[in-house]
């Protein structure tokens, strides 16, 4: 009886592998569960055991070929037994030649691996960018098919790289692939440091109640911190030039306007529409502003200009129950706060505990422009404002 | 008594079953093949065969009548057609010597030919008559059984009538009623032609449209959605009642065919229990049954009735039995109607591609400007269907006389899963029928 040895399936991913060698030559005496071979695929290596007893009469697929799942490398038998001829011509794929040895000057390319696949695969497979050398050829002699493409970039959307299973895939919306764009390039680009404070922000809670009925009857818009800040943060930014800056061609430029972002979240995403020249605008001007820009921001109406020019961002997670956390700046610019949430704490007030609403405020910002007391300085700086009630009350006027 | 032993047994010598063994002697395997009948099976002896030899030789007939009518030179004197003598002839001097020679190809391959009917009685032995046959692998090609309801005649004895009946009676609209409606219509009998549901059904609308247009034309009377429920014998005439949406109707004729009636010969599995599929045999893609050393192929498998189809499950079934590995795919089968008109149906319909969800692009060309077509009395319409995405062809249909020269064609292009450009870039012959393939994509390039 002859055992055919077809390449195993070592793991749901697995669409083939590559023999790294035969531990058996041909003619040899081979036991069942015996160290036969061993083949490699992306992820490991491992010896494949005998599946039958007898001679190795035949190796099909040499070692260094990389054969599909399934294909026949092998027959076992008995001395001089007759091997089926081979129907279908063992699909090997010639691996890459040997790179070319060290003291040849001019390395020559590696000869591409021929692939042989229909005329609708190679015509699909190009307008779908996908290497067909990656597909395993269901068809005649291996030959590649529509289908196995289509399977293959079934299969690509059905696996992570690592061949993790995906429950759903979500394609990349423009906006989501901007700001997936714009994170990493920022991360990428820039030395980011966030410092945090934890403050009572009772004079500004005290604040927005004694102005919201005079803000709700002007401009019959219930106000939020978010105005508020916004002018608190301009107001201090004045002081500290270098936050409101970019880094450019190796010249640090100092900004002569002061734009404050406000991220609003949207469906999948978030935009960060920009109020300009904040310090010079009223609190009831910037709550109108802000008003308009959010609801723009969620009908997705806001315009190029209402999203650009931002010198300086303030990202609020504070309805969402957070209390500190890290920010991305968003480039060019140098420095980001985040607002967590108001939360009613022990504090220590004059000696005594009391219980206090507290707030964290992360800063991240640039180190290759700003040093750590520069930041601590302008995050002392809004703190110090905040806390200081005839300051505030003077920066927050209505109009 | 001591039983023969082999490392294959093919049992049932038509398409299938020959291709089968022949492979399996190729591939050097010890081969018996049993056949109670004569080699070629129904395809070569009572099918395909009679039937094309037939329709070719009329159509060659009326080519040289068409060229003594419309004044190319050719005089004739009385041209008069003896069917019942022509079927006789293509019998003795097609039919048999056909099947003569395939008994030598295979013999001289050394397969062992065993008249005789075979029956299993294990999942490794067979017998044949009194002979006792030990197997390792067996591939089982037994075909179908037709048969007419109420005494109507299967269409697989249209050849042995000794009168070209006046009126006839056809049921059945699929390729091999058409093709026998389409004889009788040529030797000038009235043609009744009966189908419960639409004619040629799974071919493509159009090629349906052309095909019912042209034998309408020659007078056949046509009765869709209508189902025979009865055959009356009254005398000499047959009496055929049937049901239409219109309500009951009844047809007086000379003959009766049912070409609709037919069930697999599967009583050949005797001994072994074989899973079925609606009645038929079930196989797996390698054509295995649920018995692992027993293969079937050919129409016992339920697959579309073609020889074509029986001809590439004998090889895979064959290949497999003698150690190879090979799947079948019938995503390209082409439907195949060999009448007058011809016509075929290769993968996928206009209305099937945009029910899959392709972009489809139709690219139509007739014969009527192709100069080899004028010479072979060829005529009709080809339709591509193509993926106006990525230019893939999807499917080839075509109608009209002589047509089916170019199934081949559509077989290939679509077996390949070629694309129009890639078809546009071959070097197809001129002058050729086959060139209108180029006439028709060029119109849906997408380069
Ligand atoms: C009128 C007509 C026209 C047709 N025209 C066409 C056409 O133009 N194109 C086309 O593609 N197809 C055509 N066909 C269909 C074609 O004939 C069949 O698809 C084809 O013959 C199937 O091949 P097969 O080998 O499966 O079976 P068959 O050809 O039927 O062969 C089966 C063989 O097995 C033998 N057998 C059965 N049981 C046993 C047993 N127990 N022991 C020993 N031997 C046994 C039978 O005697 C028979 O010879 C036509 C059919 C008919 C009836």
């Amino acid at each position: 009886m002859v055992t055919e040895v077809r390449m195993p399936k070592l793991g749901l991913t697995m669409t083939k592998g590559t023999i790294k060698k035969w531990l058996k030559s041909e003619g040899d005496a081979v036991r069942k569960g015996e160290p036969l071979l061993i083949i490699e695929t992306e992820k490991i290596t491992s010896t494949i055991e005998a599946p039958a007893s007898g001679y190795l009469i035949k190796i099909v697929a040499q070692a260094g070929s990389t054969v599909p799942v399934g294909n026949l490398i092998a027959y076992i038998g008995e001395m001089g037994e007759q091997i089926p001829s081979i129907t279908a011509a063992p699909e090997v794929v010639p691996t890459q030649v040997a790179p070319a040895p060290p003291e040849r000057v001019v390395a020559r390319p590696a000869a591409p691996a021929r692939v042989r696949a229909t005329p609708r695969a190679r015509a699909l497979a190009e307008k779908e960018g996908i290497d067909l050398s990656q597909v395993a050829g269901s068809g005649p002699g291996g030959l590649i098919t529509e289908d196995d493409v289509l399977k293959y970039i079934e299969g690509i959307k059905a696996r992570t790289k690592l061949g993790l299973r995906v429950k759903k895939s979500i394609p990349l919306t423009p906006l989501r692939a901007t700001i997936a764009e714009r994170m990493s390039e920022s991360l990428r680009t820039m030395a980011q440091v966030t410092i945090m404070r934890e403050e009572d922000v009772s004079k500004l809670i005290k604040l927005r109640e004694e102005l919201q009925p005079v803000i709700e009857k002007e401009v019959g818009i219930r106000l939020t911190y978010t105005p508020m800040l916004i002018k608190a943060v301009a107001e201090v930014l004045k002081e500290h030039p270098l936050i409101n800056s970019t880094l450019e061609d190796n010249e640090i430029k100092v900004i002569d306007e002061i734009n404050v972002g406000f991220a609003v979240a949207v469906d999948h995403g978030l935009v960060v529409p920009v109020i300009k020249n904040a310090d010079k605008k009223s609190l009831k001007d910037i709550v109108i502003e802000c008003n308009e820009l959010a609801r723009k921001a969620r009908e997705g109406t806001l315009s190029l200009d209402d999203v650009s020019g931002g010198t300086f961002t303030i990202t609020n997670l504070g309805m969402y129950g957070v209390d500190g956390f890290t920010p991305i700046i968003n480039p060019p610019q140098v420095a980001i706060l985040g607002v967590g949430r108001i939360i009613s704490k022990p504090a220590v007030v004059d000696g005594r505990v009391d219980v206090r609403p507290l707030c964290t405020f992360s800063l991240t910002f640039d180190h290759r422009v700003i040093d750590g007391h520069t930041a601590a300085q302008f995050l002392d700086g809004l703190i110090k404002l905040l806390g200081n009630e005839t300051a505030l009350r003077e920066v927050l006027r209505v109009s | 008594m001591s039983a023969k032993e082999c490392d294959l047994l093919v049992i049932g010598g038509g398409p299938a079953g020959f291709w089968a063994g022949l492979v399996g002697a190729i591939k050097g395997l010890k081969t018996i093949l049993a056949e109670e009948g004569p080699l070629g099976g129904t395809c070569l002896n009572r099918g395909c065969v009679p039937l094309a030899v037939f329709l070719n030789y009329i159509s060659a007939l009326r080519l040289v009548k068409k060229l003594a009518d419309e004044g190319y030179g050719v005089s004739l004197k009385d041209l008069t057609i003896d069917a019942v003598n022509m079927f006789k002839s293509i019998k003795s001097k097609v039919v048999d010597p056909l099947s003569g020679s395939m008994r030598d190809v295979l013999e001289n391959l050394g397969v062992e030919v065993i008249n005789g009917r075979a029956l299993l009685e294990s999942g490794n032995s067979a017998r044949v008559g009194s002979e006792v046959i030990k197997f390792k692998r067996a591939v089982v090609a037994t075909g179908l059984r037709w048969g007419g309801i109420n005494g109507a005649m299967p269409p697989t004895e249209f050849t042995d009538i000794d009168e070209v009946p006046s009126t006839v009676v056809v049921i059945g609209g699929n390729a091999f009623g058409l093709g026998i409606a389409s004889a009788f219509s040529l030797l000038g009998s009235e043609v009744i032609l009966v189908e419960d549901g639409e004619l040629l059904s799974g071919f493509d609308k159009e090629i349906v449209d052309y095909v019912t247009l042209a034998l309408l034309e020659r007078g056949v009377r046509i009765f869709t959605n209508a189902k025979v429920v009865n055959i009356i014998n009254k005398g000499d005439i047959k009496e055929t009642h049937l049901i239409n949406p219109e309500g009951e109707l009844r047809i007086s004729s000379d003959e009766v065919i049912d070409a609709s009636t037919y069930v697999p010969r599967n009583e050949v599995f005797g001994g072994v229990s074989v899973r079925l599929k609606g009645g038929y045999v079930a196989v797996d893609e390698y054509l295995r049954t649920s018995t692992p050393n027993i293969y079937a192929a050919g129409d016992i498998t339920g697959n579309l009735p073609y020889a074509h189809v029986a001809i590439v499950q004998g090889i895979i079934a064959g290949l497999n039995a003698s150690g190879g590995n090979l799947r079948i795919n019938y995503k390209a089968v082409p439907k195949y109607l060999y009448a007058y008109p011809d016509a075929f149906s290769a993968g996928l319909t206009e209305a099937e591609a945009k029910e899959l969800g392709y972009e489809v692009a139709v690219a139509r060309q007739s014969l009527t400007s192709n100069a080899l077509a004028k010479a072979s009395g060829s005529e009709g319409i080809i339709k591509i269907v193509v993926d106006a995405k990525y230019g893939g062809i999807l499917g080839i249909h075509g109608a009209g006389v002589g047509i089916s020269e170019l199934i081949n064609e559509a077989a290939i292009l679509l077996g390949l899963e070629s694309t129009s450009d890639a078809v546009l870039a071959t070097f197809l012959a001129h002058p050729t029928v086959g060139e209108v393939l180029r006439e028709a994509l060029i119109q849906v390039t997408k380069s």
